[in-house]
């Protein structure tokens, strides 16, 4: 519980992206785990304590025999399902997000063969659309796509910058930590501050795409000005479509690109937090590593357990 | 673009005179105008005698789409960022005038690192 609440007390904002990313990925991980184990001792540990045979040895339809015949109900059953719904909401909840993230990913693919206009510069695609947007499509086989609207509205270098931005998120594989994320959530969604541990993954996935471009020489004044401008809703575009997306800082993005002070951290914090996000990944790995041998004893001991004897009816 | 639409294709002059007098710019603005948007992929150049013809690559009605967006219109935030990372990342609301202030104050900064 410490290395998942741990995130959210360290201030994060402007340490070197790629620590932040360990911390939050991690920390969603982790998150993830809990949630995978909670669903498990549910299933295969709470059925053997003492606490749950007190409570469904007897069978409803003894205690309430009214109740229990008009409804139906069995002590034994109640407690079954009990034990089994929260996988089955867990289960229900992944393939939920599973199942959007492949429709999205299908209608950029979709849209990317059939309704690009054309290739654009630094082998973009070019999409229609008054609006500006720049952005990295696609899972399996990502293209940087570039609207017509951004084609006129930036100049030389914003261009430049911006598609460095994106091929930044292609070529660190930002795609694969995203879905990881998204995937995590599934599993941890009940947990409190699980979104917020998926938003502060995405601001620091695009701090990294920023980094990737300023290192290629890339002006953060001209980087800067393109996020203002697809950040600006355009006159033909509903406002809707971009303030429609949730999470990440663009202001905090834009102050450090402005100062540039992002990663002038002093040598002994940045030494703690290189510690605290190896700790932290060691420990999601650790938890990844046991959840399966412990659930695997647990379940093996479940079956070696007698079987409850039911009253008879 | 509004211009070349209205035109079918045009030399500079063509387009130059095409344009609403307040934003009739030197023919070389124009001219550079021109051959940025056909080095992005906007323009297709074509030589006619002497003269060098701009014609549209792609129409207003696709220029006007919102495609991209449209398409994923109805994805989930959280499935559409994992399908579309996009240069803004994510914008919250109250943090458009921020960005607004901040877009005016890099267009000086830069303004002024050019002059």
């Amino acid at each position: 519980m410490g290395a998942i609440a741990l995130p959210h007390v360290l201030r994060l904002e402007r340490v070197p992206p790629l620590i932040a990313v360990a911390i939050w990925g991690s920390g969603l991980a982790l998150r993830a785990l809990t949630g995978l184990a909670v669903a498990l001792y549910l299933l295969a540990f709470l059925p053997q304590t003492a606490l749950f045979a007190a409570l469904t040895h007897w069978c409803w339809h003894t205690a309430l025999p009214l109740l229990a015949t008009h409804l139906g109900l069995d002590g034994h059953e109640l407690g079954d399902t009990a034990v089994v719904m929260p996988s089955f909401f867990l289960a229900a909840s992944v393939l939920w997000v599973a199942f959007g993230i492949v429709r999205a990913a299908r209608s950029v693919r979709t849209l990317l063969e059939r309704g690009a206009v054309g290739t654009g510069p630094a082998d973009s695609v070019i999409v229609g659309g008054a609006d500006v947007l720049v952005a990295a499509a696609g899972i399996s086989r990502p293209r940087v796509v570039v609207s017509a609207g951004a084609l006129t509205a930036f100049d030389d270098e914003e261009l430049a910058a911006g598609l460095a931005h994106e091929r930044g998120h292609i070529a660190r594989g930002h795609r694969f930590v995203f879905l990881c994320g998204e995937l995590a959530r599934g599993l941890a969604r009940f947990l409190p501050g699980t979104r917020r541990a998926l938003s502060e993954l995405s601001f620091h996935l695009e701090r990294d795409a920023d980094h990737w471009a300023l290192a290629r020489r890339h002006d953060p004044f001209a980087l800067a000005s393109a996020i203002c401008k697809a950040a600006t809703p355009h006159p033909t575009m509903s406002s809707s479509g971009v303030t429609a997306l949730s999470g990440g800082r663009v202001g905090e993005r834009l102050a450090q690109l402005l100062d540039g002070r992002s990663t002038r951290l002093g040598s002994l914090r940045l030494r703690l937090l290189h510690v605290a996000a190896s700790a932290m990944v060691l420990a999601a790995v650790g938890f990844a590593v046991l959840l399966p041998a412990t659930a695997a004893a647990g379940l093996r001991q479940a079956g070696e357990e007698p079987e409850l004897r039911h009253c008879m009816r | 673009m509004t211009a070349l639409w209205r035109l079918g294709a045009g030399t500079v002059e063509q387009v130059r005179s095409a344009l609403p007098a307040r934003y009739r710019s030197a023919y070389t603005t124009v001219q550079t105008v021109l051959n940025r948007l056909a080095e992005r992929g906007l323009l297709a150049r074509s030589k006619q005698n002497n003269a060098i013809l701009y014609r549209p690559r792609l129409s207003e009605a696709e220029y006007l789409s919102q495609s991209l967006r449209r398409t994923l219109a109805s994805a989930s935030s959280d499935a559409r960022h994992a399908a579309l990372a996009q240069l803004i990342g994510g914008l919250e609301r109250d943090e458009l005038s921020d960005v607004q202030r901040l877009a005016e104050q890099i267009a000086r900064q830069r303004e002024g690192r050019r002059s």
